[in-house]
């Protein structure tokens, strides 16, 4: 599940439906162009006449180029605005790993990869009558690794039973794991992810 | 303690839309823009007269427009505006309950508690299980049966076993049992 984070999505949504509430209002003054908003007209046409071309004339000398300075700095913002706009995509999707543990000790290194915890926790899981598939995701928060394991139920499924043989199939996985990650049990109807599905058809 | 700060980081994502897909589209149409953008004055700097062309092609297109085309666009962006501005502001509740239990935090979508307590009322009222549904809202259930034709519901005990599963469950909520009036023939 791509989520980012939240307040600057929210932020970003704000920002830009202020610049196009913009954009659209000068647009239907412009169309309509009412008796009150005549002053505002002026304004932008003694901008236009007499500022604009002033401040377009400034140049900027490189040897024998002369560059519009107003052009280099437009270059310079919109450089600023597709570096935040990049990073800012490549930080929406919620950040996952493989590596679900990690231990170093003067040995060396033990890593435990996702694909144990498919095996351990949502095989298990998917065995079950109610349960038509089972899939586990690793995320980071806060720089620390959280399992989420989807459930997908059947219709008619018991789903007190459900969550118990999850709780069971959890406390393996710790007493294997030698540690508790937090987990996300989630309990869907729909098809969320391709996952482990059950080896039972229920007609 | 570090876990329940996760645990709380997880759960937000599960309740409330952190609106990924709206601000991901806004964020890669104002990328194409600028880099549009950005290509036309770094080209006008190599080549000066391409920045007066296009200036000169914008101002005469501008005049061009009729003023109905540029109202009309400029009432679409406006309500465009709006729409981002709900989006930003209102929480987005997911359909879902969510509660800690001893090991994990659990989060169920509504739609599957519901599933489940048409399943019990239904099994418990000895009808079929088309002929009962129910729909979860914020603060309570409601469940609908359509008897079958000659055959008395008991509403109490369907409220009654209906508030069991939700107490199970860990999603305590006030039931609402509505018998309809017609049934159906078995």
């Amino acid at each position: 599940m791509s989520s980012g984070h939240p307040g600057l999505n929210r932020g970003l949504l704000v920002l830009s439906g202020a610049t196009v509430a913009a954009v659209g209002t000068a647009l239907v003054l412009r169309g309509l162009r009412p008796r009150w908003a005549d002053g505002l007209g002026q304004t932008w046409a003694t901008f236009r006449e007499s500022t604009l071309p002033r401040l377009t004339a400034t140049t900027f000398e490189l040897g024998s180029l002369s560059l519009p300075v107003w052009v280099l700095v437009s270059v310079a913002a919109a450089l600023v605005l597709l570096v935040v706009l990049v990073a800012f995509l490549a930080t929406a999707r919620r950040s996952t790993t493989t590596t679900v543990l990690r231990d170093s000790t003067a040995g060396g290194t033990t890593s435990v990869d996702q694909s144990v915890a498919e095996a351990l926790l949502a095989e298990p899981i998917s065995r079950e009558s109610s349960v038509a598939s089972a899939s586990v995701r690793v995320y980071t928060v806060r720089r620390e690794p959280a399992l989420e394991l989807t459930v997908r139920v059947r219709r008619g499924a018991d789903l007190a039973q459900v969550i118990a043989s999850a709780d069971q199939v959890l406390r393996d996985w710790d007493r294997l794991a030698g540690t508790q990650l937090p987990v996300v049990l989630r309990l869907t109807g729909r098809a969320a992810l391709p996952g482990r599905r059950s080896a039972q058809r229920v007609s | 303690m570090a876990a329940d700060a996760q645990y709380r980081v997880l759960l937000r994502s599960h309740t409330r839309s952190a609106r990924a897909f709206p601000a991901v589209t806004v964020a890669v149409i104002a990328l194409l823009l600028t880099l549009g953008v950005a290509t036309l004055l770094v080209w006008s700097l190599i080549d000066p007269p391409v920045g007066t062309a296009v200036r000169d092609r914008v101002d005469e297109a501008a005049g061009r427009v009729q003023p109905w085309l540029q109202i009309t666009v400029g009432v679409v962006l406006v309500l465009l505006a709006i729409g981002f501005v709900v989006l930003a502001l209102t929480p987005g509740r997911r359909h879902r309950r969510v509660r800690i239990t001893e090991r994990a935090a659990l989060v169920v979508d509504d739609a599957v508690i519901a599933g489940g307590v048409a399943d019990i009322v239904a099994r418990d009222c000895g009808l079929d299980r088309r002929q009962v549904s129910a729909v979860v809202s914020r603060r309570n259930v409601t469940v609908r049966v359509v008897p079958t034709s000659g055959v008395e519901v008991d509403r109490d005990a369907a409220t009654r076993v209906a508030s069991d599963l939700l107490e199970r469950l860990g999603f305590p909520a006030r039931v609402d049992v509505s018998v309809e009036k017609k049934g159906v023939v078995a």
